[in-house]
């Protein structure tokens, strides 16, 4: 269900794991109610520090993706956020094609859509 | 649990040492045997001594002259060498080999560690002189002799208390020493020059180590040797009791 | 507020005039797997012999599991509920792995023999051989499931892969885990980054006998960042003054700053020179230690 997480990226470890599942949930491979595999049983299987997980599922039930229950496991939500994703998907298709109808390659596209984000957010806040 | 600590500890040390005592056994064995096979040979080199210079050499004086004079007296100068051979080793030796820190960090104290090993070392030091000892009665009949076990048994006791000390030495030595074979090589000079030199100072003769391991004053009038034995004891217990301090501040 | 398992409050250890130890003030909390970094020579093994009370400290005081490391009897109990692997792995050489094993559980009443037997497969160890013939990997194996076995709350261990193929590396590091999400708490040194990176919640970096970092590694992670600009004139030097700033690096109109903390401020001030292009990454564990340990 989940990929080993790169440890050697500069990315914690734990972002990662919630980028996983964020992304899951996005593309609809983990749907409202599924069960997200156990805390202990994720870490042995993916070699990570079971705190990491721990930590992974407290920030994605903060931020609402999926609910806690203590003892029984962890639930993705009923109320899924991932269909404000799901409504902009048409909206960056259609812009990607334009751009592309343009002469722009992948790369030029990619690295437009990050500086346009550079420069809108606040630099290096990833939390 | 403690006792089955102690086991292993005891287990470990002999497991260590039972090289080294099976070579000591062989030495002091080979030795108190060939001296009393030779015995013959030199009851008639006597012979002929007395009608050169009128002099009768240890053989002539008899079975208990001959083994008092020319195998205990050899034999203890003998065993307190390899007595401090044996008693030499433990964890400076380990430090050296590696394996310090995992004896270290097992639940025990540096006391119970130098504790059994120092208990092993006195306990093989004590069978290597009851076996070499026990050669002789064992082995007269095969020159048409006899010599009585219990003299020697006494003889033998007499020895492996009073040269506790040497054991203890061999201890204190290694914990002192570091190095392979220096340890061993100091211990056995130093224990060597102590019984030679005692010999000199003869007025110390009751204390003297040499006298008192190979058991002259019971040889000479029956009486045991308690003061030089109870020295040694001493000197045990203070040399063991130094080495403890040392073993406790040491770093490793 | 977690218990810490281990603290020391300006541990110091000298060796004739040279401070191999300078005042440490570590602290390993409960429940989490602490990497120890450093170059060779820095001090990770004396600290941890002091910890066991194998060396005695210079200056200061630590305890571990709540006992002073100075008290030669408190520390005999606490070492019982340790599990230890040294960096030298080597082990008696005369024993065969049998009897190193019977050796060692006789000292610890907890001992759990269905993981020994485990262990024993899944490393697939001669039980018959003298430990003397067994190669380096096989040695460092045995002393882990020396260590492993005995049911311990915390373990110290000192280069627990060294000697390991990474298929070994991978076993150990699953095993490690599973003993942490069991409730065991875990301080190991080692030189493999790839390795704390991977398993570690915890980092300690020391340096020259001093610690200079002590987080988690999130954190860590999280406040160094790299900062790549591009310029269309040559790059001005004079702004590097910024607190913040750890290294940085200048080739032809490309400049790379490699910043610990105040990233907003110094992405400000970069913005304001005014460069064609900024780009901020994150750092990983590697590049964060190369650049704490350098001679400055």
């Amino acid at each position: 269900m989940f990929f080993k997480p790169n440890a050697s990226s500069p990315a914690p470890i734990y972002l990662q794991l919630m980028e996983q599942v964020r992304h899951a949930v996005e593309v609809g491979a983990l749907k409202p109610g599924d069960q997200l595999p156990g805390i202990r049983h994720l870490a042995e299987t993916l070699v990570i520090n079971p705190n990491t997980v721990a930590k992974a599922y407290r920030e994605l039930e903060h931020e609402g993706i999926i609910d806690v229950l203590h003892g029984s496991g962890a639930f993705v939500r009923s109320t899924n956020p991932g269909r404000r994703v799901q409504a902009a998907v048409p909206l960056v298709t259609g812009l990607v094609e334009k751009l592309k109808s343009r002469g722009l390659s992948d790369q030029e596209i990619r690295r437009l859509f990050e500086s346009a984000l550079m420069r809108q957010v606040e630099p290096a806040r990833i939390r | 649990m403690r006792t089955r600590e102690l086991k292993m500890l005891c287990y470990k040390s002999w497991l260590e040492t039972r090289w080294g005592f099976a070579l000591a056994l062989m030495v002091v064995l080979v030795f108190s045997l060939g001296s009393v096979l030779r015995f013959p040979d030199a009851a008639r080199a006597g012979l002929r001594d007395m009608q050169v210079h009128n002099h009768p050499n240890a053989a002539l004086r008899g079975v208990r002259t001959y083994t008092q004079v020319e195998i205990f007296e050899k034999l203890a100068i003998l065993w307190a060498i390899l007595s401090v051979m044996l008693g030499t080793g433990g964890l400076l030796r380990e430090r050296r080999l590696g394996t310090a820190s995992f004896l270290l960090s097992l639940p025990t104290s540096r006391m119970r560690l130098l504790g059994v090993r120092c208990a092993v070392s006195v306990f093989e030091a004590s069978g290597l002189a009851l076996a070499a000892y026990a050669m002789v009665p064992l082995a007269f009949p095969l020159v048409h002799q006899s010599y009585s076990w219990g003299l020697a048994l006494r003889y033998a006791l007499i020895l492996a208390v009073s040269g506790i000390s040497f054991a203890v030495f061999g201890i204190l030595i290694s914990v002192v020493l570091e190095g392979g074979a220096w340890p061993a090589i100091i211990g056995a000079s130093t224990a060597f020059l102590s019984l030679v030199l005692g010999e000199i100072v003869t007025s110390f003769s009751r204390y003297a180590p040499f006298p008192v391991l190979s058991g002259e004053s019971y040889f000479r009038c029956g009486v045991v040797p308690w003061a030089g034995m109870s020295v040694s004891l001493v000197a045990a217990t203070l040399m063991l009791t130094f080495a403890l301090l040392i073993v406790k501040w040491r770093d490793f | 507020m977690t218990e810490l398992l281990i603290e020391t409050h300006s541990l110091t250890k000298t060796y004739g005039g040279v401070e191999a130890v300078r005042s440490l003030n570590l602290e390993v909390p409960e429940g989490s797997i602490c990497g120890f970094l450093g170059k060779n020579g820095s001090g990770k093994s004396t600290t941890i012999k002091m910890l066991l009370g194998m060396t005695w400290p210079s200056a200061g005081n630590g305890m571990v599991l709540g006992q002073s490391i100075r008290d030669a009897r408190a520390s005999v109990e606490v070492r019982r509920r340790i599990g230890f692997v040294s960096e030298d792995k080597r082990l008696y050489h005369y024993m065969t792995v049998e009897q190193m094993i019977r050796f060692t559980s006789s000292f610890f009443p907890k001992w759990r023999v269905d993981l020994e037997q485990q262990l024993l497969r899944q490393f697939q160890l001669p039980v018959k051989r003298k430990t003397g013939h067994l190669s380096k990997g096989m040695r460092t194996k045995l002393a882990l499931l020396l260590a492993l076995c005995r049911e311990a709350e915390l373990l110290i261990l000192d280069e627990p892969t060294e000697g390991l193929d990474p298929v070994a590396t991978e076993e150990i590091l699953q095993l490690l885990t599973k003993m942490a999400a069991g409730g065991t708490s875990i301080f190991f040194s080692s030189h493999q980054i790839a390795e704390v990176e991977q398993i570690a919640d915890r980092v300690a970096i020391i340096n020259d006998g001093s610690l200079i970092v002590q987080e988690s590694l999130d954190h860590l992670k999280e406040r160094y960042r790299r900062i790549q600009l591009l310029f269309d004139r040559d790059v001005p030097q004079k702004w590097l003054k910024i607190p913040g700033i750890e290294a940085s690096h200048a080739d032809g109109r490309a400049m790379s700053v490699l910043a610990s903390s105040n990233i907003d401020e110094i992405v400000r001030i970069a913005a304001s020179l005014e460069p064609v292009s900024i780009e901020v990454t994150g750092v990983n564990l590697k590049e964060i230690f190369l650049e704490c340990v350098r001679e400055s």
